[in-house]
């Protein structure tokens, strides 16, 4: 029978990467030991600087690709260097590489991963955590806004994918049609310092604490590179504001001066936090994505939200034809006393329907956002 | 957020006020969505017909009521797409590569089941039909060739667009598979189209006039169901087959679906004309009586008789011409000049000439012997005119019908199976037509005889394919069959059951709802509004009589230039305000944002593609307006396209030629076709055609230069600049 393998050392890997870049990087970071890694297409977001001519033809986002992957922890340097050497993600506008610490993760046997039991040193090295991810979802349309507020203060390059979600909705029986199911998803690496300031300001401009209008969350980063470009230059300028920013960051030393400007503001919200959930991931291929939907929906979660991508190191069967694998991420969050009931009976239900191939994997949640009813 | 909640309440109850807020609001939401794509171009044709040309409108309750059915119907029409045809055709394209149908690998499946969509796509939507309407005017004597496809030959006009069209989608769906890039069709096919425009253009002038249709063929073939569809077809293999480097996303099926069409037009003409199966050029006006019983080679004799029927009548009414017809083109003056003429020499003065106007294929019958059920009839055309016009005046075309009834336009009495006209002569091969055999023939007195099995004598018409259905056949049509094949290849050939049933099925009768409201909203408002302002703007540069009124209204500029130059203007505005109302370029727009992850935004491509129609259409005008050759306009500006299309990326050159395909649908082609055939009948151009095929190209040229200037990416910084964000 199916028995899941646990562990608790591992980590989530995560790359931001311009379409040019990725696949020379991924084939890197496969070669350093990451397996089973999960390309979801991605846009960035840009600040226009120019003038009337981009007013007229806003530019188009750059098409980024936000990769995944599960690798063990005493792996995680390698492979993340393994990244940053392949796609000199030093340099300014070359994408994004930032690792999370998972709670736990099981995985299947059939599931592609190097994650084993035998990996088990949850004495993770020194969390420094000076970055603090955001992830938002919201309603189709809304991310613009919640990407531009992330911009404006200060947050570097906001990448936004598609995806869907539901939980209300799926309990209106046909009258869900009048919701669509389409979520965008923003995700954005901030420093910490930064991170408050930030996150108040994205939930001010999506208005998430509003009904129907999303969910945000942040997660603490393990390590993290962040170069993601941000604005597109007018050619009337000699330099871009990143290039000169970066450059006024070697002339001081450091970045304090940046946020030295508008420090003055306050900016908290007004409302309550839900505070040290648990998100819960849970990957599998996407033909049995709605079955597992249905079974985390009636499972108990009060909401998910799943993304689509691409498993592209899967084990290709050497057929005639080389063909994508198609996989979805579901996810939802949920408190952490509630979080092994649910991902039991999500587990029973999926070994039931046969499904040989899937992964489980938690990261903590120190707070979460959203319409809270009332 | 305990996992305890919400398990034992699966299904909200709601209260039936709730429901209806719910419905209420979401239905507000949505028609505000149409409203704020079609207002500009309604309020931009009304003000130009009051204020610019200062005229009033006629029959302004009903237009104005067929506009507020036309948003409500895009709304509905809309909601079908997002809910049933896109997900079912991505569903579908997603599967269909992986599984196997009865044991046959996925390849041959594949490429059959493109065929086979792509062919019947084209039986179903209706734009053909609007073609066929606008041939009717076309004159056998002037361009026979032309005359013969739309009339006798329209039935296989439809057939080889349709199997073009097959192929187009057949080739689509191998290239998605094989990874192969676009580039090379285009190139290949705007080469092989440009040598056949101007092989067409220089061997013989009946075949010149087949050009615009060709290229106008190729314009319409991919209607408002088609191209969703195929787009979500196309979209749904990619995510499967597209590896690696590949950038294939799922579009350019579209653009190759309106290529193939325009080459099996022109194979079609050529056909008949290299077999001389076509209404004989050699019967002029004045002779065509001498030579009555001399035909062409292999001639059709059908099509002979029924081409002599049309020319003789245009002689004869030219001693009937009764003095209301006159009057209807003529001022009092002109009339009093041209009935001394008439009374005098039993000719027309200097400076007028006799105009016909055919619109419509409907014919009259009249039996030989009333009593006698199966006895012969006299079959006339109907709707046939012939007007005494001063030279370079004429009364505009009035092929819309006023007195269109609701019932009739939504039903069309349910007369289902209208593409299986055939015209069975002979069928029995005895050599004798039977009684209940199925032809024209011309009688004794030189009228034609028409029999046809199994109908009422008075009211047997000359059917061609489908450009008389009604809204909702048209729609049901349009949909069902083409959903029919895919749930059915879906739920047995690949055993996938798809997710939310209930959801597909509420889509798709949205989706015929939404297009049956839409068609009759065209039929009663836009496309009357059209032709009169289609009819009225010629008064710019030209003494008309305004449509539907009385009176004569001289023309605005002295110089016919200017006024000219105000109609290309029009035509810019209209062809900028109709393409953002199109619900196929709405489609295309939200697919391609949907595919790049809202990186492309639809609103851009969608202002992109309105203004290079505009671009297209006012060049269309000027071609009319100033009777220029078509290949002019249309051959270079092909060659530049090449050289933009080697310059540009794959990815924009997928759905820059593909936006070309979708721009003319079905609110474009009845406001352009009306303006094109209103100027050009007073410009003494033979046909109105061509300016659909200019409205395609200028969208792609405007999407890859805008593709070109927006995607110069920012420089790479070559400082090594570190930023360095790493954690210590």
């Amino acid at each position: 029978m199916n028995t899941l393998i646990k562990s608790e050392g591992a980590s989530l890997l995560n790359l931001i990467l311009p379409k040019e870049s990725v696949l020379q990087v991924s084939n890197a970071v496969i070669e350093a030991g990451a397996k089973g890694v999960f390309q979801i297409s991605a846009r960035g977001s840009v600040l226009s600087e120019g003038g009337f001519l981009q007013r007229m033809f806003p530019p188009p986002a750059p098409e980024q690709l936000l990769l995944q992957a599960l690798v063990p922890d005493d792996n995680i340097e390698a492979v993340t260097s393994a990244a940053i050497e392949s796609g000199s993600l030093d340099k300014v506008g070359s994408g994004a590489v930032f690792s999370m610490s998972c709670n736990d993760a099981y995985v299947s046997k059939a599931f592609p991963t190097r994650i084993s039991s035998d990996i088990n040193n949850s004495d993770s090295p020194a969390q420094s955590q000076n970055l603090e991810a955001i992830c938002c979802i919201c309603e189709k349309g809304i991310a613009d806004d919640i990407t531009k507020a992330a911009l404006q203060s200060g947050a570097p390059g906001p990448t936004v994918t598609f995806g869907e979600g539901g939980g209300v909705r799926d309990k209106i029986p046909l009258l869900r049609i009048t919701k669509g199911p389409e979520k965008e998803f923003v995700w954005c690496v901030v420093e910490k310092s930064d991170a408050d300031e930030i996150f108040s300001n994205m939930a001010r401009a999506g208005k998430i604490t509003e009904p129907g209008r999303g969910f945000m969350y942040s997660i603490p980063v393990h390590n993290g590179l962040i170069n993601v470009s941000s604005t597109v230059s007018s050619s009337a300028h000699g330099a871009n504001m990143e290039q000169i920013i970066s450059a006024l960051d070697d002339i001081k030393g450091n970045k304090e001066w940046r946020t030295s400007v508008g420090s003055g503001k306050t900016s908290s919200l007004k409302t309550t936090f839900l505070e040290n959930l648990v998100g819960l991931y849970c990957i599998v291929p996407r033909d049995f994505y709605g079955d597992v939907y249905d079974a985390v929906l009636d499972s108990g979660a009060p909401g998910v939200s799943t993304n689509f991508g691409v498993m592209i190191d899967s084990d290709s069967e050497s057929d005639e034809q080389q063909q994508n694998e198609e996989w979805a991420l579901v996810y939802t969050s949920v408190g952490p006393g509630s979080v092994d009931d649910l991902r039991q009976n999500i587990a029973d239900r999926i070994i039931s329907m046969d499904i040989e191939r899937f992964a489980f994997y938690t990261l903590p949640i120190p707070r979460a956002l959203t319409y809270l009813g009332g | 957020m305990s996992a305890e909640q919400s398990s034992d309440q699966k299904k909200l109850q709601l209260t039936f006020e709730q429901k209806i807020s719910i419905l209420l609001s979401f239905a507000k939401d949505k028609i505000i969505e149409q409203i704020q794509c079609v207002w500009f171009i309604i309020l931009y044709l009304i003000v130009f017909q009051v204020l610019i040309l200062g005229l009033p409108i006629v029959y302004s309750l009903m237009i104005a009521s067929g506009i507020i059915i036309v948003i409500i119907g895009l709304a509905f029409f809309m909601e079908g797409l997002r809910l049933g045809l896109m997900p079912l055709g991505e569903t579908l394209g997603s599967t269909l590569p992986r599984k196997k149908i009865l044991g046959i690998p996925c390849l041959p499946t594949s490429l059959a089941f493109g065929f086979v969509l792509g062919a019947f796509a084209t039986f179903a939507e209706p734009a053909i039909g609007v073609l066929r309407a606008a041939g009717s005017g076309v004159d056998p004597t002037l361009a026979p060739l032309l005359w013969t496809i739309l009339n006798t030959g329209a039935e296989t006009l439809v057939y080889s667009v349709g199997v073009g069209v097959g192929i187009a989608v057949l080739l689509g769906v191998l290239r998605f598979y094989k990874g192969w890039s676009l580039k090379p069709f285009i190139y290949v096919g705007v080469i092989v189209l440009s040598l056949g425009t101007l092989y067409f253009q220089f061997s013989d002038a009946r075949l010149q006039h087949v050009l615009g249709l060709a290229w106008d063929c190729g314009a319409v073939t991919t209607g408002p169901v088609t191209v969703p569809l195929v787009l979500a077809l196309g979209i749904g293999v990619c995510r499967i087959v597209s590896t690696g480097g590949s950038s294939n996303t799922g579009f350019g099926v579209v653009t190759l679906d309106s290529l193939f069409p325009i080459l099996a037009v022109k194979c079609y003409a050529l056909y008949l004309f290299s077999g001389d199966n076509y209404y004989s050029a050699s019967y002029s006006e004045a002779e065509w009586h001498k030579n009555a019983g001399e035909y062409g080679t292999n001639y059709n004799p059908d099509l002979q008789r029924f081409g002599d029927i049309v020319a003789k009548r245009r002689l004869e009414s030219s001693a009937g011409a009764t003095g209301s017809e006159m009057a209807r083109s003529l001022s009092i003056e002109d009339l009093a000049k041209v009935k001394a003429s008439l009374k005098d020499s039993g000719e027309l003065p200097e400076g007028y000439s006799l105009r016909t106007q055919i619109s419509g294929n409907s014919l009259q019958s009249n039996p030989l012997n009333v009593d006698d059920e199966g006895s012969r009839t006299i079959v006339q055309p109907m709707n046939t005119k012939s007007i005494i016009v001063r030279d370079g005046v004429s009364t505009p075309e009035e092929a819309w019908d006023p007195g269109t009834e609701i019932m009739t336009a939504m039903t069309n009495n349910f007369d289902f199976f209208p593409n299986l006209f055939k015209p069975e002569e002979d069928a029995n091969g005895n050599g004798i037509l039977d009684p209940g055999e199925d032809i024209y023939s011309v009688d004794e007195e030189g009228l034609i005889s028409y029999n046809k099995p199994g109908e009422e004598y008075p009211n047997a018409v000359l059917d061609g394919p489908d450009q008389d259905r009604g809204a909702i056949e048209g729609a049901l049509w349009a949909i069902i069959p083409l959903c029919l094949i895919l749930l059915i290849v879906l739920r047995i050939g690949l055993q996938q059951r798809p997710k939310h049933l209930d959801e597909l099925i509420v889509g798709i009768a949205c989706a015929v709802i939404g297009m049956g409201l839409f068609n009759l909203g065209i039929a009663l408002g836009l496309t009357p509004l059209g032709e009169q302002l289609g009819g009225n703007v010629v008064s710019s540069f030209a003494a008309i009589e305004p449509w539907a009124s009385e009176g004569f209204v001289e023309p605005m500029f002295a110089s016919s230039t200017a006024g000219k130059c105000l109609a290309i203007l029009f035509g810019f505005i209209l062809g900028y305000g109709a393409t953002l109302a199109e619900p196929a370029l709405n489609a295309l727009g939200a697919t391609v944002e949907k595919i790049t992850v809202g990186a492309f935004k639809k609103n851009l491509l969608m202002q992109t593609v309105a203004t290079g129609v505009a671009i297209g259409i006012s060049t269309g005008v000027a071609k009319i307006a100033f009777n220029l050759d078509l290949w002019y306009l249309l051959v270079p500006p092909y060659c530049i396209l090449i050289v933009i299309t080697f310059l540009s990326s794959e990815d924009f050159v997928n759905f820059g030629w593909d936006s070309a395909g979708v721009t003319t649908g079905p609110i474009t082609v009845p406001l352009v076709l009306a303006m094109g055939l209103g100027i050009g009948s007073k410009t003494g151009a033979i046909d109105g055609f061509g300016v659909l095929a200019l409205a395609s190209i200028g969208p792609i040229i405007t999407v890859l230069t805008v593709g070109l200037i927006v995607r110069k990416k920012p420089k790479p910084s070559e400082d090594n600049s570190r930023i360095a964000t790493e954690a210590a």
